[in-house]
């Protein structure tokens, strides 16, 4: 007997989806979270996604205005048979891209970071002026403070960890014997983000712009001379120096040559399109004086979640700290050239 | 609009490719890249955009199972052409839903709530387009006047037929029922909101689709004007009663997933009531007996039928009559 309203199966909602868009499938194929469709309508991605339907009712609102701001750098969405821009089925939510060939060796290139930086910008000044929601909400200084400070005590504990340990890994006597000085930048950056909040943050109002909130090189497609940004579930009407901030620490690789010229080439290329202010060049610093990265790859550590010999984690670490005395230069200049806190 | 005229305008519009064609009464059916496709010709704009809008709040409301109007390559609902509009519909083919369990009873009461919470919804922004729809036909004032009920009894004496004489013994019966109705509905009538339904509600209208749920699959024809209030509810309602063995507790497990979905208030249920009462279908015998004398034998046949059938349609209203009894003494027992 056939209950009426009974919860579709997976299968089902597969088939309600592509009746949606009215697919017929002639070629099917998984690309990780995203699914091929080659069909005589053309070839598209199919996602399910993680963002529930009144943010992605936000996120369509944002593309129509990056649309209506001659935006292209991002895939827009596209409309169901019945016009709707996603598919909200048994509670998550579906959508359609174009599908792009993405052209995987331009993200090899040295200068992949500007090019994507100054695309970040264009981005950014274009949504200065945009008042409306985004679907994830900003992160003020103050609660990054607070994580800040939450992440050193985690840290901290880590440390008493492995000092009572009768024999500490490779990995671990790195870090231990590192410690004093992460712990002194982050304190630097907590105590100069306060300075900063307190100083400047109640003066005047901070500029936000839409964030895209998640750049690293498989949210970023190439095709022909062209990028696009996908995969927007992280934007955020935040300040551009978070966005910034993000990319940085993601994008500064320990083996590559990165010194603080290339730094200043990277802001320069963002600047390019979106001039920071004074105070924001200052928050930039302060949020990368942090050393986020040793401590993340610290919690992937005892967290188990690396997959690499003990040897080789022990390398990579020392490669991170001396990432972050380049960091360091980088920001102490970033501070002399713009607004200093004593 | 001649087929050739209609599948240029549909080859120029929309972004599927037409493979075969076959005319229908309202268009044409087309075999396409994108499956099977439903084109029909309207005419007038205001039934047309009652039928996009109801159809488009079902499923912002999470029903997206009902076959809405597939739009043009630049996102229209429709296409305009000279004074007509051309529409795109799906062609569903589904299998029938039982209506077995008391279960299924309640899930389908949950539809079709569902469905009239739309209708509660859209009927609103249609209120100034329809106003003259709802003066004219009023369900019960327009086809069952007095004077035209005088006239059917004085011409059902003239004829003296074995017909006139089955129709002439259930005559007070009939106005009895009527005159009850109609006092239910002036009792509230003035409370009434404004609601456009659709004119018919058939159990087959809801089916499975190839995708494995449940679908609601409405090819109204485009010259179908809409129906008003909860006329085809009552109706739906009994037609269910009697052709799916419908038990009063089915009924009670419909009503009440039904009113999860939408409340009715006070006056809509009065209404709801004063529809199961009215005999209808007896007056719509008489209406075509009176139109042609010569169906007395078809109209005899369906009238026993009806009679048959009335034993059990009283069981209906019977239980909404005391159930709207009940509601009223909870109410005012504190």
């Amino acid at each position: 007997m056939i209950a009426l309203q009974a919860s579709p199966t997976k299968q089902q909602i597969e088939q309600m989806v592509y009746q949606e868009y009215d697919f017929y499938p002639t070629h099917i194929e998984q690309h990780g979270k995203v699914r091929k469709i080659e069909c005589t309508r053309g070839i598209y991605a199919l996602k399910q996604t993680a963002v529930n339907a009144s943010q992605m009712t936000l996120l369509n609102c944002l593309f129509r205005y990056l649309r209506q701001q001659h935006y292209t750098s991002f895939l827009a969405l596209e409309p169901s048979k019945y016009g709707d821009p996603f598919i909200d089925l048994e509670g998550s939510c579906y959508y359609v891209n174009r599908w792009v060939d993405d052209r995987t060796e331009e993200k090899y290139r040295e200068d992949w970071p500007q090019r994507v930086l100054r695309q970040l910008g264009h981005l950014h000044r274009l949504t200065l002026a945009y008042e409306e929601p985004a679907p994830v909400s900003p992160l003020t200084p103050e609660i990054i403070g607070r994580r800040w400070k939450n992440r050193l005590e985690k840290m901290q504990a880590y440390r008493q960890l492995a000092l009572g340990k009768p024999f500490m890994s490779p990995f671990e006597i790195a870090y231990v014997s590192h410690f004093e000085y992460l712990k002194e930048l982050a304190r630097q950056a907590m105590r100069y983000l306060q300075a900063w909040e307190e100083k400047l943050n109640k003066k005047q109002e901070q500029r936000a712009v839409i964030c895209h909130g998640n750049v690293h090189r498989q949210h970023v497609l190439h095709e022909d001379d062209r990028l696009y940004f996908i995969h927007f579930d992280h934007a955020v009407l935040d300040s551009p120096v978070r966005e910034l901030a993000l990319f940085y620490r993601r994008h500064i690789e320990p083996t590559a040559h990165w010194d603080v010229e290339t730094g200043f080439k990277w802001l320069e290329d963002y600047e390019e399109q979106f001039v920071l202010h004074g105070e924001e060049k200052l928050l930039l610093g302060i949020y990368l004086l942090f050393p986020e990265r040793v401590f993340k790859d610290v919690e992937k550590y005892y967290e188990a979640k690396h997959h690499v010999h003990p040897f080789a984690l022990a390398r990579q670490f020392e490669q991170q700290i001396e990432l972050t005395r380049i960091i360091r230069r980088f920001v102490r200049e970033i501070i002399q050239t713009d607004l200093k806190i004593t | 609009m001649k087929i050739a005229d209609m599948l240029h305008v549909i080859a120029k519009e929309y972004y599927f490719h037409i493979r075969e064609t076959a005319v229908t009464d309202h268009g044409c059916l087309l075999e396409t890249d994108c499956g099977t496709k439903i084109v029909s010709v309207w005419r007038d704009e205001a039934r047309l955009r009652w039928a996009f809008a109801w159809r488009e709040q079902l499923a912002e409301k999470g029903f997206r199972q009902v076959n809405r109007f597939i739009r043009t390559r630049k996102q229209a609902p429709y296409v305009p052409v000279g004074h007509q509009f051309l529409v795109v519909q799906d062609k569903v083919s589904g299998t029938s839903v039982g209506l077995r369990s008391a279960d299924q009873w309640a899930d389908l009461g949950e539809l079709t709530g569902m469905l009239f919470a739309v209708f509660q919804d859209v009927s609103l922004s249609f209120q100034h387009t329809f106003s003259d729809h709802l003066s004219s036909r009023h369900p019960l004032d327009q086809t069952l006047t007095e004077k035209k009920r005088q006239a059917w009894k004085q011409e059902l004496v003239k004829r003296d037929t074995i017909f006139s004489s089955l129709v002439g013994a259930h005559w007070a019966s009939l106005e009895h029922r009527l005159t009850r109705a109609r006092m239910l509905q002036a009792t509230f009538g003035h409370a009434l909101p404004f609601m456009l339904t659709l004119p018919h509600l058939e159990l087959a209208q809801w089916q499975i689709w190839h995708t494995g749920c449940v679908g609601l699959s409405v090819t109204e024809p485009p010259s179908d004007t809409p129906g008003i209030g909860y006329a085809s509810l009552a109706r739906f309602l009994q037609d269910l009663f009697v052709q799916e063995n419908g038990t009063i507790e089915k009924l009670n497990r419909f009503y009440a997933a039904f009113e999860r979905q939408v409340r009715l208030s006070i006056a809509e249920e009065y209404e709801l009531l004063a529809q199961l009462i009215v005999p209808r279908a007896f007056f719509d015998v008489i209406d075509t007996y009176m139109e042609n004398a010569e169906t007395e034998d078809e109209c005899f046949e369906q009238w026993v039928r009806l009679c048959a059938r009335q034993e059990k349609l009283d069981q209906i209203h019977l239980w909404f009559a005391e159930r709207l009894d009940r509601k009223k003494e909870e109410s005012v027992s504190v």
